[in-house]
């Protein structure tokens, strides 16, 4: 299936400054894609040109085939844009804030009730729908800026860091939210500092640092581009737990082996592929397994071997 | 030209549910209107019927032209024996200012000799002695332009054995056209002058609404969401501008039937008064345009139009009259909307149809114009990153 958004080379410069330094990278249907990275990294830049916000210095977006600029009407249909700020009007309601941009999008009278409806319901303000947005929490006004972007239907929505300052409550509210829409086969462009939450989102993530995407892939991808290993930890008794480390060290993937009077520890190449050996060697050995720890390396450890830096140090 | 009218939509329901176009666009100018009335009231109460006088002269025809426009004015009119007389009528408060013409004063134009006309008014006279001195300016001036076309005629070898009978010929029976004097001392009476004066003073703050509009939604981010629609920049430009103008034409009209009700004030012809209220919100709007256009955020763009919309207010006689009497001031005022728009407003209270306001109205249009180039380049960088 062809990409919903391709971005080739962009390239942005602000003076001096590389804010966009030959990024690239598409998004096919359905797809959550995440561009992970500290403050400052040239998310939002990245995010301003893909959006047509912002004119790029070179490259080129293409948005379901057309390619994208601030002048460009087309491809803008396609879109929807959460930005990191609440772009909401506070003494408009909920209602009235959808209502405005639906019809921007060319929607009419009927159909904006309609969907304002069902995007209502889905952020959860139905109830708070006639009020003032200014008499909102922060929680359900960064709902309403979610809702705002989707609800146009667009093939592509763009969240640019929708979950800073957002409480915990609300904050999976928004995350099951998108979960949701690529469920449906909305294409997601995803930016983000939180770790945590490309992890659990995104299909692939493009570490970007200085402009410049470092590297791009799934998580596991990232993961054995760097060379992570993933962690066992096995809670056993009886039998030889030493003897039984050191034939498990044997098995491919297995990289390290250890044992100790509580179990054995490994460290293997994707740990979910090897583990039903690892139980069967440990079992052939008569050793009775309590317990199966499995931690495997995160993004922010890719994180910090591909900058030098951690994420939540920059 | 469909977001257009629905992002115009929007902000007028935004402007009138927050309440700022209803303070700065109609409360604060009738407030103003009404102090500056209230306080003034009576030191210019006098106005409605200026009591002038003449001490008796041999010059008669330049009494008799005294005489013509104070009755023009709507004063009273009295001639006195003698200077002290005039000047016990004064103490005593029978008359608000005489006019003391010399004898010889006729006598002398004819030989090219300009005397003094004095104008003795009491201490606590107000406008009045103004509204006198102006009177007696202008038939000077006059009299001066009549002096220099003779004296022009003679230097490019006219004889002025014909020169002169000509030049009292064409000026009527004394050596002044009353049309001259009369062009001089046009103006709108003090409630109508207030209003008109409160109303152009504020209009610059509510024509800049829909502009600063647009800084709060470049810095809150609601302009990068509706440019990440499909919207055009110049539509969301083209929007705010429209918002300024609306609210500006509805401020201006509110307060131009207030200041009828509430305080007697005389606009003149209602095509004119409309014909002015139009470019004269043109002219705001291109001005709020530019100044708008230099600032960063709304509160920028506020003090940046506070300090502009005050000088010239100053300037174009929004709270009183300046740069009457030539000079650099006079030209600075006519670089104004104000005094475009109170010089439009004089013209159509003297009587004159539509068409004796298109001078002014010409000139705020061209202001309007000028403006409005300047803000095509200067706002469009607020609609970009």
């Amino acid at each position: 299936m062809a990409n919903v958004m391709e971005a080739h080379d962009l390239a942005k410069r602000f003076g001096d400054l590389v804010a966009v330094d030959g990024v690239g990278f598409s998004i096919a249907p359905g797809e959550t894609y995440g561009l992970l990275g500290p403050n400052g990294a040239g998310k939002t830049t990245t995010i301003s040109i893909i959006a047509g916000l912002l004119e790029a210095d070179a490259g080129k977006v293409e948005v379901g085939g057309e390619t994208i600029s601030p002048s460009a009407i087309g491809p803008k249909r396609r879109m929807g844009l959460v930005p990191q700020d609440l772009a909401i009007y506070p003494d408009l309601t909920a209602r009235e804030n959808l209502h405005f941009f639906g019809r921007l999008y060319g929607m009419d009278n009927n159909e904006v009730k309609e969907r304002s409806n069902r995007v209502l319901e889905m952020i959860g303000l139905t109830d708070r729908a006639d009020d003032l947005t200014k008499e909102y929490s922060g929680g359900m006004k960064r709902r309403l800026n979610i809702g705002i972007g989707l609800l146009h239907g667009p093939e592509l929505l763009i969240l640019d860091e929708p979950t800073v300052g957002v409480d915990p409550q609300s904050r999976n509210a928004i995350l099951e939210a998108v979960e949701a829409l690529s469920g449906e086969g909305m294409a997601v462009l995803y930016t983000t500092h939180y770790m945590e939450e490309a992890e659990r989102l995104c299909d692939r993530v493009g570490i970007i640092d200085q402009g410049r995407i470092k590297a791009e892939g799934t998580r596991r991808e990232l993961v054995n581009l760097v060379g992570q290993k993933d962690r066992v930890t096995i809670a056993a008794a009886g039998g030889q737990l030493q003897e039984a480390a050191r034939r498990l060290s044997g098995l491919e993937g297995v990289e390290e082996a250890g044992a100790d009077d509580q179990g054995i520890t490994l460290l293997v190449v994707e740990a979910g592929r090897l583990l039903p050996v690892i139980l069967s060697e440990l079992s052939q050995n008569g050793i009775s397994v309590s317990g199966v720890t499995i931690e495997e390396p995160d993004l922010e450890a890719v994180f910090l071997h591909l900058t030098g830096k951690a994420l939540r140090d920059v | 030209m469909r977001n257009f009218l629905l992002i115009t939509a929007k902000d007028l329901r935004l402007r009138i549910r927050d309440k700022s176009f209803f303070i700065i666009g109609l409360l604060a100018p009738l407030a103003l209107a009404f102090i500056f009335n209230t306080v003034f009231g009576s030191a210019f109460s006098d106005v409605a019927e200026p009591q002038l006088g003449i001490v008796d002269t041999e010059s008669v025809d330049s009494a008799q032209v005294l005489a013509n426009i104070a009755q023009q004015v709507g004063a009273s009119w009295q001639e006195l024996g003698s200077k002290s007389e005039a000047e016990t009528a004064i103490e005593e408060g029978e008359l608000h200012a005489v006019f003391v013409v010399p004898d010889d004063f006729d006598s002398g134009l004819a030989t090219g000799r300009i005397g003094t006309i004095g104008v003795i008014s009491g201490i606590d006279a107000g406008i009045t002695g103004d509204i006198a001195a102006g009177i007696a300016r202008g038939y000077a001036h006059s009299l001066r332009q009549t002096q220099v076309s003779i004296a022009s005629a003679i230097a490019a070898g006219g004889d002025p054995a014909t020169v002169v009978p000509a030049a009292l010929a064409s000026s009527g029976q004394s050596l002044v056209s009353l049309g001259e004097i009369e062009a001089e001392i046009r103006q709108l009476d003090l409630n109508t002058q207030t209003v008109a004066g409160m109303a152009m003073f504020f209009l610059l703050f509510t024509a800049q609404a829909g502009f600063l509009s647009l800084l709060e939604e470049r810095n809150g981010g609601t302009l990068d969401r509706m440019l990440s629609t499909p919207t055009r920049p110049a539509s969301i430009l083209g929007a705010k501008a429209a918002v300024s103008v609306v609210l500006g034409i509805v401020s201006l009209v509110v307060l131009i039937i207030a200041g009828i009700l509430l305080m007697d004030a005389k606009w003149g012809d209602p095509l004119g008064v409309a014909l002015l209220v139009v470019v004269g919100v043109l002219a705001a709007v291109g001005i709020a345009a530019v100044t708008s256009g230099f600032a960063k955020t709304a509160e920028q763009a506020g003090n940046i139009q506070g300090i502009v919309g005050t000088v010239l207010g100053l300037l174009g006689g929004a709270f009183f009259p300046i740069g009457q009497d030539g000079g650099i001031l006079a030209r600075l005022t006519a670089l104004t909307p104000h005094y475009w728009f109170n010089r439009g407003l004089s013209d159509l209270a003297s009587g004159g149809g539509v068409g004796a306001a298109l001078p002014a109205a010409g000139w705020l249009f061209v202001i309007a114009a000028v403006t409005a180039l300047v803000a095509a380049f200067v706002i469009r960088k607020q609609v970009s990153r």
